[in-house]
């Protein structure tokens, strides 16, 4: 059968352009970000999507979110899932260590994730690093207990052992032959991750759980519904729904992209 | 094994629950107090507030409120809510029913719709009616629940008229039948319960849709195909209870999450659930209301996880076989 | 397949609708006729007979609301919306209708030349919603039963100060207290609730009685349904008061996340809006069918010094800090037209006891950052912090002390994070709100001065207004005060917002804001006497 490949293809470049945008976008507009308008100002030539509530562009604060909200979904995900990755390796590898990984991993896994990282920001009102670490903290067992049921039937393969018998040291077999193994799966997870914590957050930012100064799209689209004129005038579309729009874009190319990923690694996936 | 694990796991939990929000600064009596508003015009002495204090129990030595908090859980006792000077076993009660009726109604629906529209998928496969319905499914599904409320209200209460803002009943009605009582609180529920089946379908709809691709792929369906089977009676009968194994799966697990799952849509709507009490709690600092809360949230997602494993167990034919 | 889902669809109901008995009204009178208020068809009924009820159509009003606690006086919220909502079903001795004191239950008072006796006379024609006479023991009995349970009552009326309370004749209660007090009549028996003895005597835990009669009181409204989850209210007018039936006869408070969306789809009548929420006011009165009244809150926003320990310990670097913050830009910025700058004394220019300060911190760029350079501040780490709620004042405030050369490292926290941070002295300066009623006490308050501002000579004038018998001494001390706020600048306040009632006109159009706020000085618009006509 034949797969049709443009829709991950259209994925990749929104992406591109959304990253691009966040980083030499503000560049072009004649706004910087903490210039200061009136407040709530309709769109104009000047402000193509108008004024916030304190008078900052929207247009501009959309890029600039974008850093954040693209940073802290990015660094939680590659750091869970290297972290994920590299213990569920060695916890294949190593069966002893690796009994030890996989009860943290059972309780891990029992705990309600996003209720705890709810709780807890409750209570910390979480910055940037916080933010990462609670996703990082939550979000590797998934990655690890995969990653090492592969690595398990990865070890049963005849050349893991021969590598052993010619007297390859562990390190070798490990960085050589297993973990390219995994890569695969660890991308696709890596997607997922991105895509989970990048929603995540901006609830956490929506339901003003986080710190106010972590400018994220989630944030964005917090002062716009306490917006007390959000329903009855431009608000909702100018200001409440590009953010919106922007986080279900990269959600949406994620999900595209992640698919096409699957598709490519399937042989090793269906295992 | 499994069952040591989940009593440790729960132990986990009491003591995060305890400790947690007692490592914390701040304390209920002075955020009940201070809570940022323009009427509070109420004024504390430092003597009235440790006297407070002493009468909440919140002045003992932290061993001891351990000791009152687990006595008082073996009595079913979750403790007194200083913020909404209620116990916070009738809070939790009277929340319980709204959430569950609006996210299991959601969740059900999104994973019948969503596991139709899969085989459907499924069964087209490769054909652009296939990458378009995906694509699309998506697009919808990616959306922030909060704002696809938004949305809603904005399109069926403001232009339209149709329905309500939000709240979970009509204030103030007076019901003839318990049918008009139902009807009034069904069309509260629409618009919530529609937000959260946009966001929820797909899941269910890609879990729905790899299975039955699988299963096209098995060995029967050919044998089947050869027997000169009718395609739609293949469908139906052969590859839709295959999609519908991890579907349900994913149900049970979804499930699990239900108290929480719906937070950001109930504060749209201001529905009088689960959601809108731990962001009210979490914003007073109401200890008591939030452990609470929180044993009730963590005890229902280990119940539904055991449950999903269980199933699974049951339902897979191979599983059940080894 | 379409009969599965049918069975889930019946399911999903039937989980829905095992959740209405929780939304059942307490009492069910027959539904007698429907109106459609906006889109949310009401089956409403008129508690009036059938033939009065042809004469005059029933007025009904919806009004946002939230939960705000057991409406019963050891149930409500510690705020003022808490008590606003008990404040329908129980009446006091003393309040307040538009602009001065009338009696409720009381019809005079008086206190005597020492201001330690303090004598009420009372209505003959007062009874309870269930009918029994309110009498002379009911009130001794309020006093009494409620100063036993201070703590439960919650709310900071100085209970302690009555040596002793009693009945002198059958219409005459007498109060003895400690210490003088120049404003007896306002600041207690019009903040305590009288309830009835019948009922309560009986109560040992009165923060937990919630049975049906611990909601009798003698005011102009009856609970017909509370829902806590969903925070409605239904109020029915009672047509027994002394004063006669309420106007408004179904009162309803009804949950609401976005008032201006409720006003613009219907689902209530009326609205208050205040500080910010001026954009949807603007909004909103593009409709001209909208009627609006305009008045001013009494809470303040402040930045708060640390007076004790670092940089702002030094008056002449508070100084240099109040002239670095442009206040006007600030207000423009944040609230246009929504809020107006504040006087430096703390006190709202709307209320009684405001006094103009002199000597006011003008804004001021070049003279701060003259100064800053001088006192050697720019090379000092300055920690701002602030809750949530203001985090957008303090953007522009950090960028105009940066603009003078303070180095501001700007921490937001919640609520409880940041009063930890304050009662500490774990900063240098700090935005929060304050105040919100129209008394003295506004200048004494536990966050401030207390562990953050140590004046003596400020503790002793304080004190010395709060037993001052002559008005226009007392009043002479509280302007005292506010100057010496403005001198010494524990704080700066920032601005006072205004507030706005919009409402449908055609519904109900009695609405006021109440001069000096009603009960402990209670800003809001829901002053009870707006429903009732008085005699």
């Amino acid at each position: 059968m034949k797969e049709h490949t443009w829709p991950s293809r259209i994925a990749l470049a929104v992406l591109v352009i959304i990253v691009l945008f966040s980083l030499v976008g503000p560049l072009f507009l004649p706004w910087a970000p903490d210039e200061l308008d009136t407040p709530l100002l309709g769109p104009t030539s000047d402000h193509p999507l108008g004024t916030d509530d304190v008078g900052a562009d929207v247009l501009v604060t959309l890029m600039t979110s974008a850093r954040l909200s693209l940073l802290i979904a990015g660094a939680s995900s590659i750091l869970g899932t290297s972290l994920g990755t590299l213990l569920g390796v060695i916890s294949g590898y190593w069966r002893g260590m690796g009994m030890v990984i996989m009860r943290l991993v059972d309780i891990f896994m029992a705990l309600p994730r996003l209720p705890l990282i709810i709780m807890l920001s409750a209570f910390v009102q979480p910055g940037v690093g916080t933010l990462v670490v609670f996703f990082v903290l939550f979000g590797w067992p998934q990655t690890a207990r995969l990653v090492r049921s592969m690595t398990l039937s990865e070890r049963e393969a005849g050349y893991i052992e021969s590598a052993r018998v010619v007297g390859a040291r562990d390190s070798r077999i490990l960085f050589r032959h297993l973990l390219p193994q995994v890569v695969p799966l660890a991308t696709t997870r890596f997607v997922l991750e991105f895509q989970h914590v990048m929603i995540a957050e901006s609830s956490l930012s929506f339901l003003g759980l986080s710190d106010p100064s972590v400018a994220t799209w989630g944030r964005m689209i917090h002062y716009a519904f306490e917006c007390p004129s959000l329903y009855i005038s431009d608000v909702w579309w100018r200001w409440l729904l590009p953010p919106a729009a922007a986080i279900m874009l990269v959600a949406l190319s994620l999900s595209l992209l992640n698919m096409q990923v699957e598709r490519r690694f399937q042989p090793w996936l269906q295992r | 094994m499994r069952v040591v694990q989940y009593i440790i796991t729960v132990v986990i939990i009491l003591c995060l629950n305890f400790f947690l929000p007692r490592l914390m600064p701040g304390d209920p009596i002075s955020t009940i107090l201070n809570e940022a508003g323009a009427d509070s015009g109420l004024m504390l002495t430092e003597e009235a507030r440790a006297e407070l204090l002493a009468h909440y129990g919140l002045d003992l030595p932290l061993d001891q409120q351990l000791l009152q908090y687990v006595e008082q859980l073996l009595h079913g006792d979750l403790g007194w809510s200083i913020r909404y000077r209620a116990p916070v076993a009738d809070l939790l009660a009277s929340r319980v029913l709204w959430t569950v009726g609006l996210v299991m109604s959601a969740t059900l629906i999104a994973a019948l719709l969503g596991t139709l529209l899969g085989v459907t998928t499924a069964t087209h496969h490769g054909r652009w009616q296939d990458s378009t319905t995906i694509s699309c499914v998506m697009a919808l599904g990616s959306w922030p629940s909060f704002v696809v409320g938004v949305l809603l209200i904005l399109v069926f209460a403001v232009w339209l008229g149709w329905l309500p803002i939000g709240g979970g009943s009509t204030s103030g009605a007076y019901y003839e039948t318990d049918f008009q009582a139902a009807g009034d609180i069904i069309k509260h529920g629409l618009l919530p319960c529609l937000s959260l089946i946009i966001v929820s379908l797909p899941g269910f709809f890609m879990v729905a849709r790899t299975a039955a691709l699988r299963a096209l792929q098995g060995e029967y369906i050919q044998v089947a195909r050869a027997k000169g089977l009718a395609e739609r009676r293949i469908v139906w009968r052969h590859i839709f209870p295959n999609a519908l194994l991890p579907v349900v799966t994913a149900l049970a697990m979804r499930l699990g999450y239900a108290l929480t799952g719906a937070m950001a849509v109930e504060v749209v709507f201001q529905y009088p659930g689960m959601g809108t009490l731990i962001y009210e709690a979490a914003h007073a600092r109401d200890y008591a209301l939030l452990q609470g809360t929180f044993l009730l949230i963590m005890l229902t997602v280990l119940t539904f996880n055991l449950l999903a494993e269980m199933l699974y167990h049951r339902l897979d034919p191979r599983l059940r076989r080894s | 397949m379409r009969r599965v889902g049918l069975v889930l669809l019946l399911v999903s109901t039937l989980l829905l609708a095992g959740c209405s008995a929780t939304a059942t009204p307490i009492s069910e009178p027959a539904p007698t006729e429907t109106t459609t208020s906006g889109n949310a068809e009401v089956l409403a009924t008129a508690t009036s007979d059938s033939e009065e009820q042809q004469t005059a159509e029933p007025v009904i009003l919806y009004y946002p609301g939230s939960d705000w606690g057991y409406p019963s006086p050891f149930g409500a919220y510690l705020r003022g919306p808490g008590y606003t909502q008990m404040s329908f079903l129980f009446d006091t001795l003393v309040w307040r209708n538009e602009t001065e004191e009338i009696g409720l239950i009381a019809t005079k008072w008086s206190s005597s030349e020492d201001g330690l006796e303090w004598t009420f006379v009372i209505r003959p024609d007062v009874s309870f919603h269930d009918g029994e006479a309110l009498t002379i023991e009911d009130v001794v009995f309020s006093y009494t039963f409620i100063a036993e349970h201070s703590t439960e009552f919650g709310w900071s009326v100085d209970l302690a100060n009555i040596a002793s309370v009693e009945a002198v004749s059958e219409d005459t209660v007498k109060f003895v207290l400690t210490n003088p007090s120049p404003d007896f009549d306002v600041v207690t028996a019009g903040v305590v609730p009288i309830i009835p003895e019948h009922v309560w005597s009986a109560v040992d835990n009165p923060e937990e009685y919630r049975e049906d009669d611990a909601l009798i009181g003698s005011g102009p409204y009856t609970l017909e349904s509370y829902s806590a989850e969903e925070g409605s209210y239904v109020y029915v007018a009672n047509e027994s008061y002394f004063w006669g039936s309420p106007v408004v006869d179904r009162l309803i408070f009804t949950p609401v996340q976005d008032s201006a969306l409720a006003l613009e789809t219907g689902t209530v009548d009326a609205a208050s809006f205040s500080g910010k929420e001026v954009s949807a006011v603007n909004e909103l009165l593009q409709d001209t069918d909208r009627s609006v009244i305009e008045g001013m809150d009494y809470w303040v926003l402040q930045i708060v010094f640390n007076t004790q320990s670092g940089v702002f310990a030094d008056l002449a670097a508070r100084q240099t800090a109040a002239i670095s913050v442009d206040r006007q830009s600030l207000v423009d910025q944040v609230a246009p037209d929504g809020a107006v700058v504040a006087n430096t004394g703390i006190i709202a220019p709307n209320c009684g006891w405001y006094a103009e300060s002199e000597n006011v911190p003008e804004y001021d760029p070049d003279a701060a950052a003259a100064a800053v350079q001088e006192l050697g501040l720019d090379d000092q780490e300055v920690l701002l912090i602030t809750t949530s709620t203001y985090a957008r004042e303090a953007e522009l405030i950090k960028a105009d002390l940066e603009t003078a050369g303070f180095a501001v490292t700007l921490q937001t926290g919640d609520t409880a994070t940041v009063d930890t941070l304050l009662s500490e002295g774990s900063f240098d300066l700090a935005i929060n709100g304050h105040g919100g009623n129209a008394r003295t006490t506004t200048l004494r308050v536990p966050d401030w001065p207390a562990g953050i501002y140590e004046s003596a000579a400020y503790d002793e004038l304080y004190a010395k207004q709060a037993s001052e018998l002559d008005a226009e001494l007392r009043a002479q001390y509280v302007a005292e005060l506010q100057q010496m706020v403005t001198d010494d600048l524990p704080v700066l306040t920032l601005y006072h917002p205004r507030m706005w009632c919009i409402y449908d006109a055609t519904v109900f159009d009695g609405w006021f804001f109440t001069e000096d706020g009603y009960s402990m000085g209670i800003p809001m618009v829901l002053n009870k006497m707006i429903f009732i006509e008085q005699e």
